[in-house]
């Protein structure tokens, strides 16, 4: 049995793979190499199943006891974490937010013979080209309300990485030998 | 999917990653930073896949894992399988299968020893003839045969039990071109032939040693497979020998069938060739060689035959002197034991020297003695075997 972070953290992780599921996109954990990515979207090849670049990946924090302060949810986010969601690269990365309501597992969903519902929500956050933070364990990092996770949204990030993709490489002008 | 660990030391090496895409068909059409965007038409398909290049991004194991997904994909394969392909992409690879009656992977301990012994000389062998093509080759090899050797690189692989045999292969011009293009460097410890416009046919030495086993191989199979039909005799082997067939090589093939007994305990052996995707590879040569147990026994004795009709040129051996015989029909006859032979035909020895009063008068002081020889000079097969002429004589 997962203890309770354990079951928080895998159950957001869930959410946020059904939100871009439902936007039509592949979505997997990859192995942990140090640097958060928790999630990897990409659209596939011409089999179905392997991924085609360009890659959007999410950082994912699940919250129990979430915090607003001025109309924005507020999180604490490691230092490290921060530093790779703010740096620019060649792929886009988003932090994720999901709120579950409670310690109660049971809460955090509901369902009967017309619907299932997983509680609460999805935000994202956007920490490209943050500024450098002085702090030595953790940075305040806040998402608006209105800022949710949705397939729309993910859709959008997609198509953006899309064109950021086409316009990035500069065409090679090579010719294989006959 | 492949170990995170695997994938960021390959990452180390990305020409090795973009010598392999280039060799599968795979052409660079996009530059951005440290990624290149290799695109593949497959049928109309197009597949896409983007290589990076520093070895210091925090996404490496990542990207590389989604590289070789997609080329799992592409080539229905698995990814680990590919990846030990990458890893010896500028190398071509012999991969020697045997089928012992044991688990899949594992051998009895003195088969698998004897066939990398076979292996290393099946590899000299072959090295050897492309200098001095003979039916029995010298012990003394040429430097580059013996260098070369020393730079093999042996690995064994799951199914049934495998060596694998890598020998690395300078990049031709072709593949040296687009990985100037990858943006990487070439690091192959060799050089790049080129004009500047053509691909040379100037083939370095390690390629030329693949293609001359896979050559003779080929060769001795094919011949001692009419010899089992009763349609030649071993003495057509004598024909082989400019193409790198000897009383060597032959003595190796028998060795990677198993010698005595193998039959028993190996149901059949085969030869593949994997390029090396450095190099355009040559044409007309078979991908894989297969050795039905039956041919086995036709190599030793054609190895035997071959030895039989042809000194063994420039042999030295290190021995005491055991008999000095006065024959008044045919002289004295001075007698030595050595050790001759290679990997598992090595063996003590009697040994029959034919010498001149010099040596003559040496080999009666070192027998008086009790002291060591050390001869050099050309060994005879036969009921005897015979060391004549002796060149040198040195009492030790």
């Amino acid at each position: 049995m997962l203890d309770l972070d354990q079951r928080q953290g895998r159950y957001g992780e869930h959410l946020v793979q059904l939100i871009v599921t439902s936007a039509g996109y592949t979505c997997s954990k990859p192995d942990d190499t140090g640097d958060g990515v928790d999630l990897v979207v990409s659209r596939t090849q011409h089999d179905g199943d392997s991924p085609r670049p360009p890659n959007v990946e999410f950082q994912v924090k699940t919250i129990r006891n979430p915090t607003l302060a001025g109309g924005k949810l507020v999180y604490d986010l490691e230092v490290a974490h921060y530093n790779c969601l703010r740096a620019d690269g060649p792929t886009r990365r988003y932090l994720a937010l999901v709120t579950v309501p409670g310690q109660n597992p049971d809460d955090w969903h509901d369902h009967s013979q017309h619907y299932s519902i997983f509680r609460d929500a999805v935000f994202f956050v956007d920490l490209l080209g943050f500024p450098r933070t002085e702090n030595r364990s953790r940075v305040r990092v806040k998402a608006a309300l209105t800022d949710r996770l949705v397939p729309a949204v993910v859709d959008d990030f997609m198509r953006r990485a899309e064109r950021d993709y086409s316009r990035r490489f500069r065409p090679i002008g090579w010719s294989r030998h006959a | 999917m492949p170990d995170p660990g695997e994938l960021r030391d390959l990452g180390r090496s990305p020409e090795r990653i973009a010598m392999y895409l280039h060799g599968r068909g795979w052409n660079p059409v996009g530059v951005a930073g440290d990624e290149i965007l290799w695109a593949l038409d497959d049928g109309g398909r197009r597949w896409e896949i983007v290589l990076p290049l520093s070895p210091d991004r925090s996404d490496l194991a990542r990207r590389l894992g989604e590289v070789f997904a997609v080329l799992g994909a592409v080539q229905n394969r698995r990814p680990a399988e590919i990846l030990r392909d990458v890893r010896s992409a500028g190398s071509d690879v012999l991969k020697i299968r045997t089928l012992p009656r044991t688990r899949s992977g594992t051998a009895p301990i003195d088969d698998a020893l004897g066939l990398i012994a076979a292996s290393k000389d099946l590899l000299l062998a072959a090295a050897t003839s492309i200098d001095a093509p003979r039916a029995v080759l010298g012990s003394r090899k040429p430097a580059r045969a013996t260098e070369f050797v020393r730079e093999v690189r042996l690995a064994t692989e799951p199914g049934s039990f495998v060596v694998a045999l890598e020998t690395t292969v300078p990049p031709d011009w072709a593949v040296a071109e687009v990985l100037a293009l990858a943006g990487s460097l070439v690091e192959s410890g060799g050089q790049v032939e080129s004009d500047g416009l053509f691909v040379l046919p100037v083939s370095p030495f390690p390629r030329a040693v693949t293609t001359r086993t896979i050559d003779a191989a080929s060769a001795a199979v094919s011949l001692a497979a009419r010899i089992v039909d009763g349609e030649a005799d071993v003495a057509a082997f004598d024909d082989l020998v400019s193409r790198g067939v000897s009383a060597n090589f032959l003595e190796a093939l028998a060795g990677i069938g198993g010698g005595e007994g193998a039959l028993e305990r190996n149901t059949g052996v085969d030869l593949t060739v994997r390029w090396a995707y450095s190099r355009t590879p040559p044409l007309g040569r078979p991908a894989t060689i297969a050795f039905p147990s039956n041919v086995f026994p036709v190599f030793a004795t054609a190895a035997s035959s071959l030895r039989a009709r042809s000194p063994e040129p420039d042999v030295t051996l290190v021995g005491p002197i055991i008999r000095l015989q006065r024959d008044n029909r045919t002289g004295d006859t001075v007698t030595m034991v050595a050790t001759v032979g290679q990997g598992r035909s090595r063996r003590s020895r009697q040994i029959r020297l034919v010498l001149n009063d010099e040596h003559h008068d040496l080999a009666h002081a070192a027998y008086g003695e009790r002291r060591i020889v050390e001869v050099r000079g050309d060994l005879q097969s036969g009921p005897v075997l015979t060391m004549n002429p002796v060149r040198s004589f040195v009492v030790r």
